[in-house]
């Protein structure tokens, strides 16, 4: 027995590091020079996650207890201590903020110098400078995250190889699975900068933009003239046609001097592509809220009714099948009519409650295709064995099932996605679903489809497009995920070939 | 914790007391399925009533061509099937019924090794951490104190917990000097966090069965067939278990490594006391490991007895049958095989009587056909067969629509049927033609041929039609040479079933009843006439040997021969 004392036993990760701290200490550094550099945008969001989250409690404590005077008077303070706490955060210096590398301003003379902007660069050139950072920052920031990954593995990984492993080889050399990330990490940063990379902002651009001045200097007069925002986006309108003073085109200047990467929409006009950015948002919101909620309880049920099978199984099948028997478009349509006055409803402006309906239009779908998957894993015998030594159910489905199912419910995930995507701006064509002012794609393809073939074809001819591109890289990510994982796709293609040489020789 | 003050006596049992009594008896087991559907099938009898017992330390091997029941009843004894009737008892006690805490209590001293060492490992989970589960389960070691040499009531304080389980992890001894002892597998120092000492317990399991501690880390799928099943073999062994079924573990790993897992095995159960039970199909292996078999068939033990004695003298008639498909490794040795025929009915509908019935080459007949010739009779048998087989064949909707509108379906087929089983023949004065005009052909003497040829039809009473051309296919094939043949082509297409009289006429009434689609009454009718004891009632276990052996088998009873003499004159 002595000379089996020596071995090495389970050291916690902590333990581990201690041992060797150099590439642990260089990676932690990393991350904090990237945080670094964002917190104060990363505390504006956590107050303003902190603000939903108590205007929500407001509004479920309004609705239950109805109006009364102690919620409002609490709801003063909070909302005080909120504010005051965003314009803290505020504050704080980020990298990546308009206000430090500007692209709003005006020419001093006619062929002059640029002023109010950065450097004096052209706005053009200063928004492409910004949205150049926000990216670089984002690829980098992944990039570390990765690059930490691979730390671990090299340095403090007690295991030497692991599944996951082959699942990373493979996902390396999909071309196909990687075009679909580029894409969707361009989508997710657009979202989630979309501040930042905007030429301006939305409350300027379109909820209020009579409250707001821009200077411009005047052709004619060479004189530098103010005018509220509202009359200039009303007189850069692209409103078809084919007379060019009427039209602003994707990267053209307008008249008083702003730059619009995507051009400008139809009356009352506006900027495009920052439509486009905050649009993203509501589309990744709606998305990822939709697809969690249904693929938590496809998960959820996958499970229940591949250990249980029998009655468990017989009365989802006959849920899932009621749900799916309803035209979705249809159930969609009442929802947003029936629940259009209610509470729920005022989340943005009415993106939650879609987003709520999707899920339960589309755990069905989800649920059907990870029962084969999980049915086939609830008859190996390992699950048998954890009956054998008494695990309990709960447990033995989370640890010996749902490995196994995770991976297709991402993959399916990832396809779905796209499928909400593209339904919210169907809707939003139709004029259901999301109201204006929250911006949604669907909307603007509406806007601008009655000039698709006039100058003005930029209006639904963006938008449309990136739907497209949108869809089609979330379900090229959902291909690559599903040959990464099922490693019967690479047989597939070997078994075509061997089939190809065979009938050639 | 510190609660638990518990009074202890020293009434644990000892060895000596339980020796006497088997570890695991079970009376009267039956596990059923039900059907797919949820609407009234009939339920398959996977284990259909079986008695037996497993001594303490013995290995009881389980044998039955697959089908048979013997994998059910192996999950039946360690609680992963839900027995429908009857008792398992695991030291005395009836573990059909336990529930909850009693139930993962007795887990611990029942566990499974499973047949297909790809499906029985988690790939997701490192070795260590599948090795560990059933003692997180468990919440491993418990800490459990036991007290020995007590002859008075004695007082335990403290956190853990007192316990009367035979191994306890650590036991008091207060003989004399008081003293405190720490099981061997737990390392000495034992002030350590639990999780330690679990993982220092998956290092010694590792060790116990073969493995190395690097292994430690590793995922099943780095590890061959072999290796992965002892890591299958370590989790069955972590919480200690009394008892073990061994479902087929070595029958998916190459031969080369079968006998590695085969020794590890038989060093693991003298090392830990275990009692096996050993399921498989490969009948060598069983011979080579287990003290006593039981041979099952249909979901009942056909046969139960010591190893050798079985093997070198079987008594009834399945596991005759079952050893002699063995091939023999000894090529000089000249050992009449017994084929059997068909495959076994489904369980679904067994045959009322012994279960072998539908294929035993030795049933019991009724005694006005004892002297029966022995194909002619293996003929009928046949038939009988297939008529049950139809009655299990489901029958499609359309089938079932044409046999409404009285259209013909493929159960019309049983001419081709009674072609295929039976033997055929003309009438006598009609096969004395023909010789006679086989004769005529050797001779050369072709007109004379015809002549013979149409005598014989005419008795035989074909269609004038087309004797003409019968006629000249018999002579032109006889004329070839090829007598034999021609002769075959006229009795297949004129004569009548080959068969003594008095079971013709039987058989021929049965083929009628069914050409009018009514095959029950041609069962019934079969049943009647060639039914025994067999087809009837239920045989008993019968004592076959002075060891305990017993068969179940009518021909055990007084009044009919025994099983080996019938194989003899058989063979
Ligand atoms: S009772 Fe015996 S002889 Fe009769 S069928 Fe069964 S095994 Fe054969």
């Amino acid at each position: 027995m002595s000379e089996r004392q020596t071995h090495t036993d389970e050291v916690p990760l902590g333990d581990r590091i201690a041992a060797n701290p150099r590439p642990a200490a260089l990676w932690v550094a990393g991350v904090a020079l990237f945080v670094l550099a964002e917190f104060g945008a990363v505390a504006t969001v956590a107050v303003d996650l902190l603000a939903a989250v108590a205007g929500a409690v407001a509004a479920v404590a309004g609705a239950v207890a109805g109006p009364g005077p102690v919620a409002p008077a609490i709801g003063g303070t909070v909302a005080d201590l909120l504010a005051s706490a965003r314009g803290v955060a505020e504050s704080i210096p980020t990298l990546l903020s308009r206000e430090l590398v500007p692209n709003q301003g005006h020419k001093v003379a006619p062929d002059g110098p640029w002023a109010g902007t950065f450097l004096g660069l052209p706005p053009a050139v200063a928004w492409g400078l910004r949205v150049l950072l926000v990216y670089a920052y984002l690829f980098g920031f992944l990039y570390w995250v990765w690059y930490g990954y691979r730390l671990f593995v090299e340095h403090y990984r007690q295991a030497d190889w692991t599944p996951r492993d082959d699942v990373v080889r493979r996902l390396r050399g999909h071309r196909w699975g990687q075009f679909g990330l580029v894409v969707v990490v361009l989508f997710v940063g657009l979202a989630l900068f979309a501040p930042t990379v905007s030429p301006t902002t939305y409350e300027r651009n379109v909820i209020s933009p009579y409250e707001y001045e821009i200077q411009y200097l005047e052709e004619g007069s060479g004189e530098v003239q103010s005018i509220a925002v509202g009359d200039a986006n009303l007189q850069s309108a692209s409103q078809g046609g084919s007379d060019p003073e009427y039209n602003t085109g994707p990267m053209e200047y307008d008249d008083f001097g702003r730059f619009h990467p995507f051009g400008t929409m139809a009356n009352p006009g506006g900027d495009l592509f920052t439509f486009m950015a905050y649009g993203a948002r509501v589309s990744l919101f709606i998305g990822l809220l939709a697809i969690g909620i249904s693929g938590f309880i496809a998960a959820t049920f996958g499970l229940v009714t591949a250990y249980y099978k029998g009655l468990a199984d017989l009365s989802v099948v006959l849920v899932s099948d009621s749900i799916q028997a309803i035209p979705a478009i249809l159930l969609l349509i009442l929802v947003s009519v029936i629940f259009s006055d209610h509470w729920l409803a005022t989340f943005y402006n009415g993106g939650l409650l879609i987003a709520l309906a999707f899920g339960f239009i589309y755990w069905p779908g989800l649920w059907r295709s990870v029962r084969g998957p999980a049915f086939q894993v609830a008859e190996q015998e390992w699950v048998d064995a954890a009956r054998s030594y008494g695990q309990r159910a709960d447990a033995t489905m989370r640890k010996h099932m749902l490995p196994y199912i995770l991976g297709y419910l991402l993959i399916y995930g990832s396809l779905t996605i796209g499928g909400v995507i593209i339904t919210t701006s169907a809707l939003s064509f139709l004029g259901i679903g999301i109201n204006p002012p929250t911006p949604e794609w669907g909307r603007a393809v509406a806007g601008g489809r009655s000039y698709v073939a006039t100058q003005s074809w930029h209006i639904a001819l963006i938008p449309g497009v990136l739907i497209v591109l949108v869809v089609t890289a979330f379900n090229a990510l959902g291909d690559g995920i599903r040959d990464a994982i099922d490693p019967q796709s690479e047989g597939g293609e070997a078994a075509t070939e061997a089939a190809a040489a065979g009938g050639g020789g | 914790m510190s609660e638990s003050e518990e009074l202890l006596r020293d009434d644990r049992r000892t060895d000596d007391d339980s020796g006497g009594e088997p570890l695991v008896e079970v009376d009267g087991l039956k596990t059923y399925y039900e059907g797919d559907g949820l609407f009234g099938d009939e339920p398959v009898r996977a284990v259909d009533g079986v008695d037996f017992a497993i001594e303490r330390g013995e290995t009881l091997g389980l044998v039955g061509e697959s089908g048979c029941g013997k994998t059910t009843l192996g999950r039946t004894l360690v609680r992963l099937e839900q027995a429908t009737a009857g008792e398992v008892r695991f030291d005395g006690e009836d573990i059909t019924t336990l529930s909850g805490s009693r139930l993962k209590r007795w887990r611990r001293d029942a566990q499974i090794v499973f047949q297909d060492p790809e499906s029985s490992l988690n790939d997701r989970m490192t070795v260590g951490e599948i090795v560990q589960e059933p003692l997180n389960v468990h919440d491993w070691p418990r800490l459990d104190v036991g007290v020995e040499g007590a002859t008075k009531d004695v007082r335990v304080t403290g956190d853990g917990e007192a316990t009367d389980r035979e191994s306890p992890d650590l036991v008091v001894d207060v003989r004399g000097e008081p003293s405190v002892r720490v099981r061997e597998a737990v390392p000495v120092d034992v002030g350590v966090k639990k999780r330690r000492l679990r993982r220092a317990r998956v290092r010694e399991l590792l060790w116990t069965v073969g493995l190395r501690e690097e292994h430690y880390f590793r995922y099943p799928h780095q590890f061959s067939g072999g290796q992965r099943q002892r890591i299958g073999i370590a989790r069955a062994l972590a919480l200690e278990p009394k008892f073990v079924v061994l479902d087929e573990p070595v029958s998916a790993l190459d031969v080369s490594v079968q006998a590695k897992i085969l020794n590890l095995l038989e060093d693991l159960q003298e090392e830990f006391g275990l009692t096996y039970l050993f399921i498989a199909h490969d009948l060598s292996v069983v011979r080579h490991i287990c003290d006593r078999v039981a041979v099952m068939y249909l979901g009942n033990v056909m046969e139960i007895g010591e190893t050798e004695e079985l093997f070198e003298n079987p008594e009834n008639p399945y596991t005759y049958s079952l050893l002699s498909a063995i091939p023999d490794t000894d090529p000089t040795a000249e050992r009449d095989r017994v084929t059997l025929r068909g495959t076994p009915p489904s369980p679904r509908d067994p045959p009322a009587g012994c279960p072998f019935t539908t294929r035993c080459p030795v049933k019991i007949r009724p005694e006005e056909y004892e002297g029966a010739d022995d194909e002619a009779w293996e003929a009928v048998e046949v038939l009988r067969e297939v008529l049950r087989e139809r009655e299990r064949a489901e029958k499609s909707l359309t089938e079932r629509a044409r046999e409404v509108l009285g259209m013909e379906t493929r159960f019309s087929d049983i001419d081709e049927v009674r072609r295929e089983v039976f033997d055929y023949r003309l009438p006598e004065e009609a096969e004395a033609a023909v010789d006679r005009a086989a004769e005529a052909v050797r001779n050369g003497r072709e007109d004379r041929a015809r002549e013979h040829l149409v005598e014989a039809l005419e008795t035989a009473g074909a269609d004038r039609s087309d004797v003409d051309a019968a006629v000249d296919r018999f002579i032109a094939d006889a004329g070839d040479g090829e007598a034999g043949r021609a002769r075959r082509r006229l009795r297949d297409r004129y004569g009548g079933v080959d068969l003594p009289p008095s079971m013709a006429e039987t058989v021929e009434a049965a083929v009628g009843d069914v050409r009018e689609g009514d095959e029950d009454r041609a069962r019934e009718r079969l049943r009647e006439e060639f039914g025994s004891v067999c087809d009837a009632e239920r045989p008993e276990h019968y004592r076959v040997s002075p060891t305990g052996r017993t068969s179940y088998c009518h021909r055990h009873r007084e009044e009919y021969e025994p099983p080996g003499p019938v194989f003899d004159r058989l063979l």
